[in-house]
């Protein structure tokens, strides 16, 4: 059995002692010589030093990327929330200014028939349907309307009211195939008709009815309301000539119209409430 | 449970009005040649497929209902449709078949083929000219339909998988 002896740590750390004090009076002696004791203790120490050192080294530089990584997050995440904010305000002013396009446009209009009291309305809903168009404004007998008021857009003619209640009207298009429009070619000054079309309605076009041969209509001729059925005021234009065909039943000539109103992104539509 | 039934109701006929608001406000958007799909037919359809029979029957009249009341002169077409669908589908599938959707996806295409073929003979009706409704629109429209139907059916089946999955464990 090994005995432990209570004295031998205060003999090793006295020898330690004297050893650390010994090489402090030789290496204090002459500062201006490098001895030998120097030479061995830095000879020895270098290496772990400069690897402690290199550690050190690398540790602040890891932490100091985490912060650098931190701050350049955060700093990512500002100019993020800063781009999201600035590119809604843009859409905001965009859509702003699209409104204010489009309101100018129907005052521009309101301006084009001062004879007439006009309610300007929204569309809130179109008929989603295949056999016929239709749409819904906001606005209803409270502002005055009744049934077949024409109803124009900034671009011509939209249609007519067709039923009417509080907060809402229905409104039939000339592209649906029951209406029909007294017309006229706007170049030439040859009254027609036109109408909406089963075989036309999905493509949104009208056809132009009863083309006498006298009528010299061209591709690209300008439709107008005639004003002659009592119902919509002269001058609204309709749509622009497309194709002019020969029907298949018989000997007559009708047209395609394009219709002047763009009845996928109408937004807004004014009421002809008093003529 | 009473809760769970009520928060699966509510789901049912939120979706039901989430389906108004896509025939609403998407269908004139996803035109194809010109024709608008009909999505609250379809859901319709897809929905009288299933064994509740009391939801089926009531989103037909809500949405029927709905989509007459925004769409074009007459009111009604679209409620008798819908309506008429919910019950052929509850007599002729319910009381001869278990659930099988090739059947389902033949029945399917058998009713919105019917449906496009007698609504273009009713507008017809009023407007004559039924052939050139048929080409120009009935065909297409039955085409779209029965495209989206199959979606409709290929998602109901498998919510109603997960469903039992979730139960099961």
């Amino acid at each position: 059995m090994r005995r432990n002896s209570p004295k031998k740590p205060l003999v090793l750390l006295l020898v330690f002692v004297i050893v650390i004090s010994t090489l402090l009076v030789v290496s204090a002696k002459n500062r201006n010589n490098v001895s030998w004791l120097d030479n061995i203790i830095h000879f020895t120490v270098k290496p772990v030093a400069t690897f402690f050192s290199n550690v050190n080294t690398s540790i602040d530089g890891f932490f100091e990327y985490f912060q650098n990584k931190k701050e350049l997050v955060q700093q990512v995440s500002e100019l993020t929330y800063k781009n999201n904010l600035l590119e809604q305000k843009n859409a905001s002013l965009s859509s702003l200014e699209t409104e204010n396009e489009r309101l100018r446009q129907l005052l521009e209009l309101r301006e084009k028939y001062p004879e007439f009291q006009t309610t300007a309305s929204s569309v809130i809903a179109k008929d989603g349907g295949n056999y016929s168009r239709f749409i819904t404004i906001d606005k209803g007998e409270e502002s005055g309307i009744k049934v077949n008021q024409p109803v124009l857009s900034q671009n011509g003619l939209v249609g007519l009211i067709f039923e009417t209640g509080h907060g809402w009207s229905k409104i039939q298009t000339i592209v649906d195939p029951s209406t029909s429009v007294g017309c006229r070619i706007t170049r030439t000054g040859d009254i027609s008709i036109t109408e909406g079309d089963n075989a036309l309605i999905n493509e949104g076009m009208l056809k132009l009815l009863y083309i006498s041969k006298q009528f010299t209509i061209l591709e690209g001729d300008i439709v107008e309301t005639s004003g002659l059925g009592e119902i919509y005021p002269p001058g609204i234009p309709i749509g622009k000539i497309k194709e002019i065909k020969v029907s298949e039943h018989s000997n007559s000539q009708y047209a395609t119209i394009v219709p002047t109103v763009d009845f996928s992104n109408l937004q807004e539509v004014l009421v002809i409430t008093e003529k | 449970m009473e809760q769970a039934n009520w928060v699966k109701r509510l789901k049912q006929y939120l979706l039901v009005a989430l389906i108004f608001l896509l025939q609403f406000i998407f269908a004139d958007k996803c035109r194809l040649f010109g024709v608008a799909p009909n999505f609250a037919f379809t859901f319709v359809l897809t929905v009288s497929f299933l064994r509740e029979q009391k939801y089926s029957f009531l989103s037909a009249l809500i949405l029927g209902i709905l989509l007459d009341a925004v769409s074009g002169r007459l009111f009604g077409p679209y409620t008798l449709l819908f309506m008429t669908v919910a019950f052929c589908i509850r007599e002729f599938y319910h009381s001869a078949f278990s659930e099988n959707f090739l059947i389902e996806a033949f029945y399917g295409l058998i009713t919105c083929f019917i449906t496009s073929v007698c609504f273009a003979f009713f507008i017809s009706l009023f407007r004559g000219e039924f052939f050139t409704l048929i080409s120009r629109t009935a065909w297409m429209e039955f085409f779209y339909n029965f495209v989206i139907f199959l979606v409709m059916l290929f998602i109901q089946k498998k919510c109603k998988k997960k469903r039992r999955s979730v139960f099961r464990l």
